[in-house]
C-alpha cells in the first residue's frame, strides 16, 4: 500500500530534508513514526498525501506515484486516505457533525447520504451525543475525536495521524490511541508520527525512527534480522 | 452545484460589511464608467448637430435693396466651397428666433419693432467645411458693403473633429482605467476572502477537495459581486440620466423664475433697459443656438470651460432677468396709463380738450419716452389724489367734531332745561349684529391698504362694491348729522347715533334724507355711486366712535 524506494527531499535552500528513505507498509500494519522535531517525520507525512514530492526516489501510497502523479489526481489520493493532526484543524463555526459532514460535501458526497453515515463514524469515535457541539464546547480529546471521524467518514484505506496526541494530556491520550488501534484493527492502515515513547513502549507495533532526515531503525527490519539470524 | 450557491452566498452573510464595502466599490467605478459612457454619447449627438449646422452667416445692413441681395446671393452660391444660399428676411428671423431659443420667446413676441436683422445663410459643400475654407468664405462675404456682420465658428470648425476623435480615445482610456479598477477590486475582495478563510480552504484540500470545487465559490461569489455592482451602477447610471435628461443640454433652459417684483417707482430706466434688451436680443439671434458649443469648444483647459460654462450661465440668467424686469415695467406703465387715462377723462369734457387728449394718447402709445413723462405725471397724480383723500378724510372728521360739539351744547342746553339726555342708539352691545347697509363684497379693508396706483392710505371705513342706484338703508336709528359733498368721498349721508357714534354713508349717487331729519333703523338714507372711482361703483360705509375716531365697521356689521 505504501512503498517509499531510495526517497531524496532537498530544499531550493540546500537543506536536505530526506536522506535515502527506504521502507514498505502493508495492508493492516500500525506503524509508528518516531524522531526529533525536524528528523523528517512531517515531510514523510507530507508525502503521503502528496503535499510533497521527492526530489528523487519513488513514492508509492494507494497505486499513485507521488512523484510523477498529476495535479488533479491529489485530491483522488486524498479522498483514500483519513489525515489528522496535531491541532485538530477544526471549523470554529461549525458543530461536530456539520465539521464531519464538511468533508463529505467537498468531496461531492449524495447529499441525502450525509446525515446517516456522519452519524456512523460519530457513533464510532463515541460522540454520537455531543454531534451538535460546538469545537469550543469540547475537550482536546473530543475535539480530536471530531477530527478523526472527519478523517473516517470517506472510509479511508489508510489513516496518517501527525501526532495526535501532542495537545492531548494522558488520559485524553489513551482514549484517542485506543481509538485509533481500534480502527486499525478493522483493516485500516494507521501511520502515527510521535515522539511520545511511552505510547510507543507499550505496544509491539511497528516503529520507524527518524534522524536528520535517515531512517535509523526500523523495526520490521529488526524482525527480519531476527528471521534471518 | 446547490452547494456551490450555498458556499457563495456563505461568504455575503459572513462578511456582509466587506461584501457591501466591495459591490458599492464596484458599483462605482462601474459608474464612472457609465457616466463617461453618457457623456461621450451626448457629446457625439451634440457634435452631430453641431457639424450639420456649419454655415457662414452674413447679416444685411437695415434697408439693403432686395434685387441687390439677390444678385449678391447668387454670386455667392457660385462660390465654389458653396452649396447652396438662404435668404432670411427679418420677418423670418424673428419667426425662427422665436421657434429656437425658446428661452427669450417672451421678449421676442413682445417686441413692437423687429431689431432683427435679415440674412444670408451659406450652407458649404461636404468637403470645404473646414476652419481654412470657412474663414475664406467668410471673408469673401464681408467684402460686400451692404453685410453688416458675418458669423461663423473660427476655432471651434477645427475643434469639432479634434475634439470627436479625443472623446472616443478618452472616453476609452477612462473606462478601461475604470474597468481595470472594479476587476481590481473584486481581486482584492475575494483575496481577503481567501485569506479570511485560508484554515477553512486548507481543510477542504486535506479532505480531498478538488480544485474547482474550492475555487467554484469564490468565482461565484466575484461574479456576484460583479453583477451586483453592475446592477447598481446601471441604477445609479439611469437614475443620473433621467436627473439630467429634464435638465437639458446646459441646463439653459430651465424655468425661468418670474418674481412679481415690487413695484419701483423709478422707472427712469426702462428706456435704457429697452435698448439694452433690443441690443441682447439681436446678439443673441446673431449667435443663434450654436453659440453655447462654441464657446465650450474652444476652451483651453478644464478650468477655462468651468469658468466659460459659468459665464454662459451667468449671462443667460441676466438676459431673461433683462427680460423679466423690462416685462414688468411695461405692465406697470399699461397700468399706469389706464389710470391717467380714467383721469384726463373725468377733468376733461370739452370737444377741443377731447381731440387734444386723443392726439395726446396717439403719441403716448407710440413713444415710450411718453409714457416715462405720463408715469410720472401719475406718480403725481397718486400723491395727489392720496393727499386729496386725507383733507377730505380730515374734513369730514373736522364736520362731524363740530356736529358733535353742537349736538352736546344743546344736550346741555336740555339738560339746563331739565331735559333727560337722550340715550344713545348705538352702543357696543351692537358689535357684530347691525345689518349691512347694502349688500355686496368687500372692496377695501378698513385700515392701511395699497392702491392700484401705488400709494399707500389708511382707510377711515370699508368700501362695499354694489350696483350704482342700489338702496343704503341706515344700520341704525340716529339723526341725520349732515348731508353733503366731501371732496373725493363724493355726497355723504351721516346719521348721528348719539353718545359721539356716527355711521357715514358716502360715495352716494343720490340722499333720500335732509340734514336734521330722524331715520329708523332700515330707512334707506340714499342709492349708491361712486361709479367713478378707482373700486367702481360703491358704498364707503364708516362707523365713528367718540371723538371722531373710525371704528372698524366689519367688527359691528354681521357675520356673513
Amino acid at each position: 500500500m505504501i512503498r517509499f524506494a531510495h526517497v531524496f527531499k532537498s530544499y531550493p535552500n540546500g537543506a536536505l530534508a530526506l536522506k535515502d528513505v527506504s521502507f514498505a507498509i502493508n495492508k493492516g500494519e500500525f506503524v509508528f513514526l518516531t524522531g526529533h522535531s525536524g528528523a523528517g517525520k512531517s515531510t514523510i507525512l507530507k508525502m503521503l498525501f502528496a503535499e510533497q514530492r521527492p526530489s528523487s526516489g519513488d513514492v508509492r501510497v494507494a497505486s499513485y506515484a507521488v512523484q510523477t502523479m498529476r495535479g488533479e489526481d491529489v485530491p483522488k489520493l486524498r479522498r483514500k486516505l483519513g489525515i489528522v493532526f496535531q491541532d485538530f484543524r477544526l471549523l470554529e463555526d461549525r458543530t461536530a457533525s456539520e465539521n464531519v459532514a464538511f468533508a463529505l460535501e467537498v468531496t461531492g458526497a449524495r447529499r441525502d447520504t450525509i446525515p446517516a453515515r456522519v452519524m456512523r463514524v460519530l457513533t464510532q469515535v463515541g460522540l454520537a451525543a455531543k454531534a451538535r457541539a460546538y469545537p469550543r464546547e469540547l475537550s482536546g480529546g473530543e475535539q480530536q475525536r471530531v477530527a478523526i471521524a472527519r478523517a473516517l467518514v470517506n472510509d479511508p484505506s489508510i489513516l496518517v495521524a501527525d501526532e495526535p496526541t501532542g495537545n492531548l494530556d494522558e488520559r485524553a491520550t489513551r482514549g484517542v490511541f485506543q481509538l485509533l488501534r481500534e480502527i486499525n484493527t478493522s483493516g485500516t492502515i494507521v501511520v502515527m508520527a510521535t515522539h511520545d515513547l511511552d505510547l510507543v513502549r507499550q505496544t509491539t507495533y511497528r516503529t520507524i525512527e527518524m534522524r536528520e532526515g535517515a531512517v535509523v531503525y526500523d523495526s520490521a527490519a529488526d524482525e527480519k534480522a531476527d528471521e534471518l539470524t | 452545484m446547490n452547494l456551490l450557491f450555498r458556499e457563495a452566498l456563505l461568504s455575503f452573510r459572513r462578511a456582509p460589511l466587506l461584501s457591501l464595502l466591495s459591490i458599492t466599490a464596484i458599483a462605482f467605478s462601474l459608474f464612472t464608467v457609465g457616466l463617461f459612457g453618457l457623456v461621450a454619447l451626448n457629446l457625439r449627438q451634440a457634435l452631430r448637430g453641431v457639424e450639420e449646422r456649419v454655415e457662414v452667416v452674413a447679416f444685411l445692413l437695415r434697408g439693403t435693396a432686395p434685387e441687390t441681395i439677390t444678385l449678391a446671393s447668387q454670386d455667392i452660391a457660385s462660390f465654389p466651397e458653396v452649396a447652396d444660399v438662404k435668404f432670411v428676411s427679418e420677418d423670418q428671423a424673428l419667426v425662427q428666433a422665436r421657434r429656437e431659443l425658446v428661452e427669450f420667446k417672451d421678449a421676442y413676441r413682445d417686441l413692437q419693432v423687429n431689431p432683427l436683422p435679415a440674412s444670408l445663410e451659406i450652407r458649404l459643400k461636404d468637403g470645404f467645411r473646414d476652419a481654412a475654407h470657412v474663414a475664406g468664405v467668410a471673408d469673401r462675404v464681408r467684402g460686400f458693403p451692404f453685410v453688416e456682420d458675418v458669423r461663423y465658428g473660427r476655432d471651434w470648425i477645427a475643434r469639432l473633429d479634434q475634439l470627436r476623435n479625443m472623446a472616443g480615445v478618452v472616453g476609452l482610456i477612462i473606462g478601461a482605467a475604470f474597468g481595470l479598477i472594479a476587476v481590481v477590486i473584486i481581486g482584492v475582495t475575494i483575496r481577503l476572502t481567501i485569506m479570511q478563510r485560508a484554515r477553512e480552504i486548507a481543510i477542504m484540500r486535506v479532505v480531498g477537495a478538488t480544485n474547482w470545487f474550492i475555487r467554484g465559490p469564490f468565482l461565484l461569489e466575484g461574479a456576484l459581486k460583479g453583477i451586483l455592482g453592475g446592477l447598481m451602477a446601471l441604477a445609479l447610471a439611469f437614475a443620473a440620466y433621467t436627473l439630467f435628461r429634464g435638465a437639458g443640454p446646459l441646463g439653459l433652459s430651465s424655468q425661468l423664475d418670474r418674481n412679481t417684483a415690487e413695484l419701483i417707482l423709478a422707472t427712469d430706466n426702462l428706456a435704457e433697459r429697452n435698448a439694452v434688451l433690443e441690443r441682447r436680443l439681436i446678439d443673441i439671434y446673431k449667435r443663434g443656438q450654436l453659440y453655447v458649443y462654441q464657446v465650450l469648444l474652444t476652451v483651453e483647459s478644464f478650468g477655462e470651460l468651468v469658468s466659460r460654462y459659468k459665464y454662459l450661465y451667468l449671462t443667460s440668467q441676466q438676459d431673461r432677468q433683462l427680460v423679466g424686469e423690462v416685462e414688468s415695467l411695461r405692465n406697470r406703465i399699461a397700468a399706469q396709463r389706464n389710470n391717467v387715462l380714467e383721469v384726463r377723462t373725468q377733468l376733461d369734457r370739452t370737444k377741443e380738450e377731447r381731440e387734444a387728449e386723443l392726439k395726446r394718447y396717439g403719441t403716448l402709445v407710440d413713444e415710450r419716452a411718453q409714457r416715462m413723462q405720463a408715469l410720472k405725471r401719475s406718480a403725481r397724480n397718486t400723491e395727489q389724489q392720496l393727499s386729496t383723500l386725507e383733507k377730505d378724510a380730515a374734513r369730514l372728521t373736522s364736520l362731524l367734531a363740530t356736529a358733535d360739539k353742537r349736538r352736546s351744547d344743546e344736550t346741555a342746553r336740555a339738560a339746563a332745561r331739565g331735559v333727560a339726555p337722550a340715550a344713545g342708539s348705538l352702543t357696543t352691545a351692537d358689535l357684530g349684529k347691525l345689518d349691512w347697509p347694502v349688500q355686496g363684497t368687500i372692496v377695501y379693508k378698513f385700515g392701511r391698504d395699497t392702491l392700484a396706483s401705488g400709494g399707500v392710505i389708511r382707510w377711515n371705513g370699508i368700501g362695499i362694491g354694489a350696483p350704482a342706484g342700489t338702496l343704503v338703508k341706515a344700520v341704525e336709528g340716529g339723526n341725520v348729522g349732515l348731508v353733503g359733498n366731501v371732496g373725493t368721498y363724493g355726497l355723504t349721508v351721516a346719521v348721528e347715533h348719539g353718545n359721539g357714534y356716527w355711521s357715514l354713508y358716502m360715495q352716494l349717487q343720490s340722499a333720500a334724507v335732509k340734514q336734521g331729519e330722524k331715520v329708523v333703523r332700515g330707512q334707506t338714507v340714499g342709492t349708491v355711486g361712486g361709479a367713478n372711482s378707482d373700486y367702481g361703483p360703491h358704498l364707503h360705509f364708516e362707523i365713528r366712535g367718540e371723538n371722531q375716531i373710525a371704528l372698524d365697521p366689519t367688527a359691528w356689521l354681521r357675520r356673513r
